[in-house]
């Protein structure tokens, strides 16, 4: 993908993340990026998440990614309408790891270059 | 069992009994004779290419026409998922109803060159490449429907079909935002507002009339196909509950999606419960054209083929059967009040599924509304585009989808909770 493309892409997939958080009614969380060599990190940090929650996540996120329908759907990203469809998230999304302690969640999203 | 529904040998399989058919059907002149008059048509909506050809050449130009796409999926390494699924369906429909070889290379030639400007994948842009023909009459009209000497109209032809291919890319993946992937057929729409400008230049700069050709259709192959269609659907179910006999346990999963883009089913749950709604889907199109007493024509088979295409890519009865039915109550009222019902509206039942995502966000009744509305919509449409782009309905449901979502997302602006079942 070109690279101002690609920079929409990670704002749109920070602006997707915070839309699907808070129509679930979460009103405090952080969410933290970081541009690697290898691969783009995006950091979800929560006082707590639903178990439900999560396991939507994983099903809906932890997909292989599509790579050919990136560049015709990225336009899409970041315009959540409902509180289900983050399947188009997955496409653009290589791997999702979840550490949970007793008083934080960390979700960690990773996308290859 | 479990290889039944594995790629490979099911592509390889299909491949050969597609390029057997024609032979079958037909004899070698007819098919030589019919495959000459299909590559030499201007290919305009609405061209059937059953009645221009004969059923032979026809199969045979969907034979051809996959073996192409299929080796250009395969040499470029790509899996089988949702959007390639339906994008071929989509191609093996319209075989019989405008795409063909010599329309299709200089479009796919000018999405190449753009993957070399934009020094991205060639892979990346598959799935423009796929839905990129229905604008193939560009190429066929400048080339045999202008009235000018070769040494023009071909030229005139390649060059347009490239630039055509070129730009594509591009706009497609903004035009999404427009109706915010609630049309299914994005490229549709994209090569609405492109044929649009192609049309006023021909229609202003160089006095062409778009609209002398024989638009009329063959029903003769109606019970073949309908049988074709038939037992194509049984032999789907019947692969997926044998790969899979819990395939169904994943189905609701489907079932409860909007189908808004991208929705991929086969990622989403598994290339057999995907296979489950794509062999349903193709009974449900069958009910609608039975009950209305719809035949078989080219239009109407690309229809029908585009609706089970798409059934891996966004469309499920849940989402579909509501826009149909709000098709139908419009086809009911013009065969009441005029007594018979053109090809445009027919094709209008199978392909107002476009919008099914509507229907699939906001419920039943706005599904009717959006079916019936959008009915009304695809005859403005036509004349509007020049018959350049196949994808006619695509065309209307992208202004349908973008007057219905804003809309009815303002009323239920406070209701985010009804989102979860």
């Amino acid at each position: 993908m070109k690279p101002k493309q690609e920079i929409k892409v990670v704002a749109q997939i920070i602006q997707e993340l915070a839309l699907f958080l808070m129509y679930h009614g979460y009103k405090s969380y952080a969410i933290s990026f970081e541009d690697g060599d290898h691969d783009e990190t995006f950091l979800l940090e929560l006082p707590n998440l639903d178990q439900k929650l999560i396991e939507q996540m994983r099903q809906q996120i932890e997909q292989p990614r599509e790579e050919s329908i990136e560049a015709y759907y990225f336009e899409l990203l970041g315009d959540l309408d409902t509180k289900e469809d983050l399947e188009l998230l997955g496409i653009f999304i290589d791997t999702m790891a979840v550490k949970q302690t007793e008083s934080s969640v960390q979700i960690t999203l990773k996308r290859k270059k | 069992m479990k290889s039944l529904l594995h790629t490979k040998p099911l592509t390889y399989i299909t491949l050969l009994i597609l390029l057997i058919l024609p032979f079958l059907v037909d004899d070698l002149s007819a098919i030589y004779e019919g495959s000459l008059a299909i590559l030499t048509h201007p290919s305009l909506l609405i061209s059937d290419y059953l009645r221009i050809g004969g059923l032979g050449a026809s199969l045979l130009n969907l034979a051809l026409l996959m073996v192409m796409n299929i080796t250009l999926i395969r040499l470029l390494k790509l899996k089988l998922n949702g959007p390639i699924f339906a994008g071929l369906l989509t191609i093996a429909g319209f075989a019989f109803f405008g795409k063909n070889l010599i329309n299709a290379l200089p479009i796919y030639l000018g999405i190449y060159l753009n993957s070399k400007f934009q020094k991205v994948e060639f892979k990346s842009l598959i799935i423009v490449l796929l839905f990129s023909t229905g604008i193939g009459p560009i190429v066929s009209y400048l080339i045999f429907g202008t009235g000018w000497a070769y040494y023009l109209s071909i030229p005139a032809g390649l060059v347009i079909g490239i630039l055509t291919g070129f730009i594509l890319p591009i706009l497609s993946a903004h035009m999404v935002r427009f109706h915010k992937g609630y049309n299914l057929y994005n490229i549709g729409f994209t090569m609405g507002l492109v044929s649009l400008f192609f049309s006023a230049i021909l229609r202003a700069v160089f006095k062409l009339d778009l609209f002398s050709f024989d638009t009329s259709t063959t029903e003769t192959y109606h019970t073949f196909l309908y049988i074709l269609i038939l037992v194509g659907s049984l032999l789907t179910l019947i692969f997926s509950y044998i790969s899979n006999p819990k395939a169904y346990k994943d189905y609701p999963k489907i079932l409860k999606s909007s189908g808004r883009l991208a929705s991929d089913y086969m990622r989403e749950t598994s290339k057999e419960t995907t296979m489950l709604n794509v062999g349903i889907m193709g009974l449900i199109s069958l009910v609608f054209i039975t009950v209305l007493d719809i035949k078989i024509n080219g239009p109407v088979f690309s229809g029908i083929l585009t609706v089970v295409g798409f059934a891996a890519f966004g469309k499920h009865p849940r989402n579909s059967i509501p826009v149909m039915l709000g098709a139908t109550i419009w086809f009911l009222y013009v065969r009441h009040t005029t007594g018979s019902v053109g090809t445009g509206l027919q094709i209008a039942v199978l392909f107002v599924t476009a919008i099914a995502p509507v229907a699939g966000r906001h419920g039943f009744w706005v599904g009717i509304l959006a079916g019936f509305t959008h009915v009304m919509f695809t005859p403005l449409a036509y004349p509007f585009q020049g018959g350049f782009d196949l994808y006619n309905n695509g065309f209307a449901a992208g202004f349908v989808a973008a007057i219905m979502i804003p809309l009815f997302d303002f009323i239920r602006k406070d209701k985010i909770g009804e989102d979860t079942p």
